[in-house]
């Protein structure tokens, strides 16, 4: 089914222009004045489908995102990133399928992030691509600075070929959870950012009318009464040249099933693999009111 | 904390401060000019804070000049809220 957030490569468009001087626009690092004019534009009330039609018929997407940040540097490391839950299961098992799936599907070798078509909104039979959606002016900007390999992106929630993964997804009590594989071939890196969780937003949105209606919050990046939750586990042992960083805050040395929640909204984050093994991690996504114990910020164990 | 509480909570106790005085820049607080900066650098201090200034290098790209900036160094963690 072919909808609004099924954009295709041509319909690219850049014919709206809310900033009159181009000049500014897309060059690191980005105008403070430019930022806190969007910035501004960004606080002013919208609903959550007014807000993602924004976000996504903008023309310059990467300069909303950069502005979208609220983030002060200093920030205490407990206050990016922090360890919610240790999930014990069979990791060399999950390791292996993965690993497995990589290999039919030649996600090492045939490594390249480029323009596609928005896919993971709606239900599907056989994932085709392994390029994340990019909005065009994102991926432009980061071409433009040679970041041409990211990472491949497997599907776990829509398919029936993960249920080992899909069992993990069930311990976080999401409401409209969306699991991926972040599969970071050797070289693959993807430069800093923050993001708007827009594929599990916009499959709420095309679903659920209170969530479309709802008041978005510009400061916690979704509808007001809900928070989302990106939580982010490696399936494999840190090996040595991985990195994910956030802000001035590095993890590394990691294990598999340390789950990992963070604030994707406005620390900047990045990954890079500079060792020589692919990077599996585990992308759990979902809503959740102020009663989840995710909300309360414990801590849980979890045996599969 | 967030750049917003941040930016209301200098407006409303630095007087003479406007908006346009400094804005954020990846974490940053960028001042256009440093007597500015360190009138807030003063501000920020007093409350323990601990600040680094630092000069800038001003971008063709960019619409105004600036003079200072400054960012905290080692915040304390937040509540759970």
């Amino acid at each position: 089914m072919q909808t609004k957030y099924k954009r295709k490569i041509d319909s690219k468009d850049l014919s709206q222009n809310r900033y009159k001087n181009m000049d500014h626009l897309h060059i690191h690092p980005y105008d403070p004045e430019l930022l806190e004019t969007v910035r501004n534009d960004l606080l002013k009330p919208r609903t959550c489908r007014e807000l993602m039609d924004w976000v996504d018929s903008h023309p310059h997407y990467d300069v909303i995102a950069e502005a979208s940040s609220q983030y002060i540097r200093g920030t205490h490391q407990d206050d990016c990133f922090w360890q919610v839950a240790q999930i014990d299961t069979d990791w060399h098992h999950i390791n292996r399928i993965i690993t497995e799936y990589a290999e039919e599907h030649d996600l090492d070798k045939n490594f390249k992030t480029d323009y596609i078509d928005e896919w993971r909104v709606y239900d599907m039979e056989k994932q085709k691509n392994y390029s994340p959606f990019r909005h065009n002016s994102e991926l432009d900007n980061q071409h433009k600075h040679g970041f041409d390999k990211h990472y491949q992106l497997i599907e776990v929630t829509l398919t029936d070929r993960f249920p080992e993964i899909k069992a993990i997804e069930k311990v976080f009590e999401f409401e409209w959870a969306k699991t991926d594989i972040n599969y970071q071939p050797t070289s693959g890196a993807f430069p800093r950012h923050v993001d708007f969780l827009s594929t599990l937003i916009k499959r709420a949105i095309e679903h659920d009318p209170k969530i479309a209606n709802a008041q978005y919050d510009p400061i916690t990046k979704g509808p007001v009464g809900w928070q989302m939750k990106r939580i982010i586990m490696p399936a494999e042992s840190w090996y040595p040249g991985q990195m994910l960083s956030f802000e001035e805050h590095i993890w590394s040395n990691w294990e598999p099933g340390q789950a990992i929640d963070f604030s994707w909204q406005h620390c900047r984050h990045a990954t890079a693999n500079s060792g020589y093994n692919a990077r599996p991690l585990i992308k759990v996504q979902g809503l959740i009111r102020d009663d989840h114990w995710l909300a309360k910020k414990e801590y849980k164990k979890f045996t599969i | 904390m967030k750049y917003i509480e941040l930016k209301t909570s200098l407006l409303s106790h630095i007087k003479d401060l406007k908006p346009n005085d400094f804005y954020l820049l990846e974490g940053k607080l960028i001042f256009k000019s440093k007597d500015t900066a360190d009138i807030v650098k003063n501000y920020l201090q007093d409350k323990d804070y601990k600040i680094v200034q630092t000069s800038v290098r001003n971008w063709e790209h960019w619409q105004s000049k600036y003079e200072s900036i400054l960012y905290f160094k080692d915040l304390q963690k937040e509540s759970n809220e």
